[in-house]
């Protein structure tokens, strides 16, 4: 073969071999075609089945979504999703919304932002565990803060999502508000901490779930009791039991009941501290399954202490009830006696069994006392307890009578179930009352019996006292010898005397009888302490002592008061003191204590240089018929009521009696007054003042005299004898309701107790005739209301008995010679203000002027002459001379009514023997000469035209 | 193994010896498929051993230096119908170091049958690598072709030794010098 044969060969053959290649990849290319056209229908087929899918779960995808988020969205709970750094990247509305905050600024807040401060680093730490631990799922509870502050207690579950390296992608969780929860666990939780009980919860396995503060404290335990939470109980009784009295039977009871599993209440038990406690088991059931049980410790030991007392004083008062002295019963609702005690069982006579089922009614009461009884029982049916006499028939037929106090007893429920009833056996002193009131009534009866003997006494003694006085006056002014006089004098005294014991006792009846009142007339103080003075100075020269005034210049003339009273009162004192005093002086003061527009309050004291009293004895000194001691009696006399009848008079007055006294050194009685002043100019009372004047005006005056007495018809016969007044006699009423009749009369005078007719019923005849003559009453009876009586029956006026002379020419005046009164107070005025006054010679000389001549005379030549004496002694220094002079020449200056200088004397007198303080009576005597210098030639002046 | 390992030999034998050459070797090597080899498909790796065998007997050339001329061959085929792939390559070691992320994926992705060896390189200096080649068809010689190929692409001076080699020459430790 050529080399271009087999070139060609070769190319040949390399072209097959082109071919063949390109076929087979042809055919490759073809079948890969083929596949890739199959795949890519299939591809495509896939593909068009994919989208609808796709389509299909993108919208059920979006429905889903749309769901969640709605639930999400609408969840109650807080959803949150945090990125792992803890940003919030999504918060649903609740959680926005219960933060406080908006969605846009909720994005920038870290999740601990939001944490309370003192929990943040707790929280922190227990999310870093959780990251550490991997763990997807925790719940945790803890207070966040809102934006606003808020703080709210939120308990979360948090999902932690890992990504496949193990790391935190992000954070999502469900929070829900469990602030409710929490406080009202917090509650509960302190609650049971401030329990007083001890209470202790155990789980099943007897794990400490719960227990507090008193738990810790009742068994000494010394952790906080949130330490114990989870400890192990199931050796505790061994490791307690020390704490008890009974180790072993704590031990045995706890093992019991634990396994029993069935509640147990109020088991006592006591400790060794001496406490006691009552101890309750209550195991608790979930679901019929035990889980767990509760222990509570309560401690008794007051409680218990408590009832041992209520158990002892039950006791005391059952053997109170049982024992005492009243009978005790309790009755049903039909009085059937449930129960009684033993002394009810004594009074009645019953034994107990003989009572119990009857009615009680039935068993001890009459008829009359069944009714009254009914009458209780319906009462304790309303409620009504109450207290009540009655008279029962005991089982021996006596009958007594008992002392009832009934109340209803009531069950716990308070319905009645009948009543319980006191009885005390008041036979005895029921008697005793009755005798007691039989001899109070007699006593009573006997008491005013006295009271009318004695006021009928006085009454009966003053009568003829009466005629006694009015006659020895009479006597006393007719020619008598030296020794007549004397014995007369004596009389004088010895009747006085008796008057005074009269009227005191006689006053002290009348104030226990609450019958003394007191007036209001014009009076004048100086007035009034010159007559007390006047009357003690007789007493007062016999004993050598002085007696000395001491008036306030400010005291009104006239003030409105009771004057005769006053008088009374300070005769009383004056006249004590005077009785009691040998030495030294009594003095009355009146001060004006204050005033205002209306009134005067004045200070009255009587002082003495006496023998005083003790100071145990100024407390009984008010007690009547009271002295010192019998020497006293022996020594002094008196009656006793003086200081009394003082006292009350002072207190009728609206004072109070002081008292200051010292033994051995004298006495000092004192009291306050509070008089109205008078508007009055003119003066009713003419007291003191000369009758000589007005006896022209009496003179020829015919008066009726009802009088019965003999005695006193004599007095008044004597008296108007002397004014030249007509007497006409009527032994008794019907006499002088005759008489008036028939002549007409200036006066009557009219005695109340007469036989045949009284005063008030001859008043009352005469008065009907149409007589209009005054009747002035002639009375014993000094009692207002009495008084009273003798105006309302158409008297116009009264006399006292025992009259004064003086007195009833006053009244005579008073009623028969009109406008003497207005000459009489001027004229009395008139002597009040100068310095001296012949009224009181006028009035002793009975008209006689000679007698006043010669007193005046007398006085012209003593008085000078004694004030030489007094000044000589003085300038001596002899002052018992002085104390003698001033002494002798006091009367006559009492004489001429010159009571400025009387009492000057009295002081220079008092001094002279007291004090000796020359300078003091040199004074005194100064301004005696100095009024004499005007009384002098006055009196000079006077004896001439006396002498006309 | 890759039809195209085929054609480029092919065409490396007729550039060289020409056409007369190869339908000797065809012949020699009595090829089953008588040398019509197309890029596309895939054939058994022991008609290459019998081509490359055929070819040492006519041309009295040792296989391996025939593997490492095909090698270099090889890579001037491959480079200029793949420049894409060289793109922010320049240098051997850079090629070298990148071929498993850079080359045999892309080959395994556009050729799920294809089996490349494996490269394993460490740089032990800036001018020197340390290359393991593991493949079960032990043609270390063509890769070291390649990698010279590859030097003369960058202009490169680059030395190959092989430092050992197991009995199979499944696996060669080289080691690349470059000047």
């Amino acid at each position: 073969m050529t080399p271009e044969q087999e070139e060609i060969e070769i190319l040949k053959r390399m072209l097959a071999r082109e071919r063949k290649a390109r076929k087979e990849a042809e055919h490759t290319l073809e079948s890969k075609a083929q596949d890739l056209y199959e795949s890519h229908e299939a591809m495509r087929l896939i593909n068009a089945g994919l989208e609808e899918v796709v389509k299909q779960r993108a919208e059920e995808l979006r429905q889903s979504e749309l769901r969640f988020q709605s639930i999400i969205e609408k969840a109650t709970d807080i959803i949150y999703k945090c990125d792992a750094r803890g940003n919030f990247t999504y918060v649903n509305p609740t959680g926005v919304q219960k933060l406080g905050y908006t969605e846009d600024d909720i994005e920038f807040v870290h999740f601990s932002d939001l944490v309370v401060p003192e929990h943040k680093q707790k929280l922190i730490e227990f999310y870093a565990q959780q990251y550490n631990e991997r763990l997807t799922e925790t719940y945790q509870e803890f207070p966040v803060k809102t934006k606003n502050g808020l703080v709210i207690w939120i308990g979360q579950n948090v999902f932690f999502h890992f990504d496949s390296f193990g790391e935190l992608s992000y954070v999502s969780a469900v929070a829900r508000d469990i602030s409710e929860t929490v406080i009202s666990r917090n509650r509960l939780n302190n609650l049971i901490a401030s329990l007083q009980s001890a209470v202790l919860l155990e789980d099943e396995n007897r794990k400490i779930v719960l227990t507090n503060v008193r738990f810790t404290q009742m068994f000494g335990v010394p952790v906080a009791p949130e330490y114990l939470v989870g400890a192990d109980c199931s050796n505790s009784a061994e490791e307690s039991k020390h704490h008890f009295e009974d180790e072993k039977g704590f031990i045995l009871r706890i093992a019991e009941i634990i396994s029993t599993r069935e509640k147990v209440l109020g088991d006592k038990l006591v400790m060794k501290n001496g406490m006691i406690l009552e101890r309750d088991y209550i195991p608790i059931y979930i679901d019929n399954q035990y889980s767990g049980h509760l222990w509570n410790y309560r401690d008794v030991t007051d409680k218990q202490k408590a009832l041992e007392k209520i158990k002892y004083s039950e006791e005391k008062y059952r053997n109170i009830i049982a024992n005492m002295n009243l009978g005790l019963t309790e009755v049903d609702l039909e009085d059937r006696i449930i129960t009684a005690n033993n002394m009810f069982c004594e009074i009645s006579g019953y034994r107990l069994s003989e009572m119990i089922g009857k009615c009680a009614s039935d068993l001890l009461l009459d008829d009359e006392a069944k009714e009254a009884m009914s009458l209780k029982t319906v009462e304790r049916t309303q409620g009504i307890s109450d207290a009540y006499e009655m008279e029962v028939v005991v089982k021996s037929g006596e009958r007594r009578w008992w002392l009832i106090s009934g109340a209803p007893a009531y069950d716990q429920n308070g319905t009645q179930t009948g009543s319980i009833g006191i009885h005390l056996d008041i036979t005895n002193q029921k008697k005793l009352a009755e005798e007691l009131l039989e001899a109070k009534a007699q006593a009573e009866a006997s008491s005013s019996a006295k009271e009318l003997f004695l006021a009928n006494m006085s009454h009966e003694i003053r009568t003829p006292m009466n005629g006694i006085m009015g006659l020895l006056r009479q006597l006393s002014k007719s020619n008598l010898n030296e020794k007549d006089r004397r014995y007369l004098d004596n009389i004088h005294v010895a009747a006085d005397h008796l008057m005074s014991i009269l009227n005191d006792i006689l006053d002290m009846s009348k104030i226990e009888a609450g019958k003394l009142e007191i007036e209001v007339i014009p009076f004048n103080i100086t007035e009034t302490i010159g007559r007390v003075v006047n009357i003690l100075s007789t007493r007062v020269e016999e004993k050598s002592i002085i007696i000395q005034t001491e008036i306030d210049e400010r005291i009104d003339q006239l003030l409105l008061g009771d004057s005769h009273r006053l008088n009374q009162l300070l005769i009383n004192l004056a006249g004590n003191s005077v009785k009691f005093t040998d030495q030294g002086k009594v003095k009355i003061q009146a001060r004006l204590f204050s005033e205002n527009e209306k009134s005067q309050r004045i200070y009255f004291a009587v002082t003495d240089t006496g023998i005083g009293m003790d100071k145990s004895f100024i407390d009984k000194i008010f007690d009547k018929f009271i002295q010192e001691d019998r020497s006293i009696t022996r020594k002094y006399g008196g009656t006793g009521l003086g200081m009394s009848i003082s006292r009350e008079l002072i207190e009728l007055m609206g004072g109070k009696m002081h008292i200051e006294s010292v033994k051995g050194i004298g006495t000092k009685i004192s009291f306050e007054l509070t008089f109205d002043k008078s508007n009055e100019n003119k003066d009713e009372s003419f007291i003191e003042t000369t009758l000589l004047d007005k006896a022209a005006k009496l003179s020829n005056k015919s008066i009726l005299v009802a009088e019965d007495n003999d005695m006193n018809q004599m007095v008044v016969q004597v008296i108007c004898d002397i004014y030249n007044i007509n007497v006409t006699m009527a032994n008794n009423g019907f006499e002088a309701v005759e008489l008036s009749k028939n002549k007409t009369f200036d006066v009557i005078l009219m005695d109340m107790q007469m036989p045949i007719m009284s005063g008030i019923d001859a008043t009352i005849s005469i008065r009907n005739s149409g007589i209009n003559t005054p009747i002035i009453a002639l009375t014993a009876n000094v009692i207002k209301s009495d008084l009273d009586h003798c105006i309302e029956v158409g008297m116009d006026d009264y006399i006292t008995k025992p009259f004064e002379e003086e007195t009833f020419v006053l009244k005579l005046l008073k009623w028969m010679g009109e406008g003497v009164v207005e000459t009489f107070s001027k004229e009395m005025k008139a002597a009040t203000n100068s310095l001296y006054s012949l009224e009181k010679l006028k009035a002793l000389s009975r008209g006689k002027n000679d007698f006043v001549i010669r007193m005046v005379e007398m006085f012209l030549y003593r008085a000078p002459e004694a004030m030489e004496q007094i000044e000589e002694s003085l300038a001596a220094k002899n002052f018992e001379t002085v104390a003698y002079h001033a002494h002798k020449v006091k009367p006559i200056f009492d004489n001429l009514g010159a009571p400025q200088i009387m009492e000057m004397l009295a002081k220079v007198e008092l001094i002279a023997k007291d004090t000796c303080d020359e300078d003091q009576i040199t004074e005194l005597i100064e301004k005696i000469k100095l009024q004499l210098k005007t009384i002098l030639p006055s009196l000079r002046n006077d004896l001439e035209q006396i002498g006309k | 193994m890759k039809g195209l390992v085929f054609t480029a030999f092919l065409e490396l034998v007729e550039q060289k010896w020409g056409l007369k050459m190869v339908d000797l070797i065809i012949n020699d090597a009595q090829d089953p498929q008588d040398g019509a080899y197309n890029s596309i498909n895939y054939y058994p790796h022991g008609q290459m051993v019998s081509l490359i065998m055929a070819l040492s007997a006519r041309v009295s050339l040792t296989p391996s230096d025939l593997m490492k001329s095909y090698g270099e061959y090889l890579f001037s085929d491959l480079q200029t119908n793949n420049q894409s792939l060289m793109v922010g390559i320049n240098s051997t070691f850079e090629m070298l170091e990148n071929i498993e992320v850079l080359i045999h994926t892309e080959v395994r992705k556009l050729y799920p049958e294809a089996n490349p060896p494996k490269f394993d390189s460490e740089r032990i200096s800036q001018n020197v690598l340390k290359l393991v080649y593991h493949s079960h068809r032990s043609m270390a010689s063509v890769a070291e072709g390649l990698i010279l190929g590859c030097a003369k692409h960058f202009g490169e001076d680059i030395k190959v030794e092989i430092l050992s080699s197991n009995e199979s020459g499944t696996e060669v430790h080289l080691k690349l010098t470059k000047f």
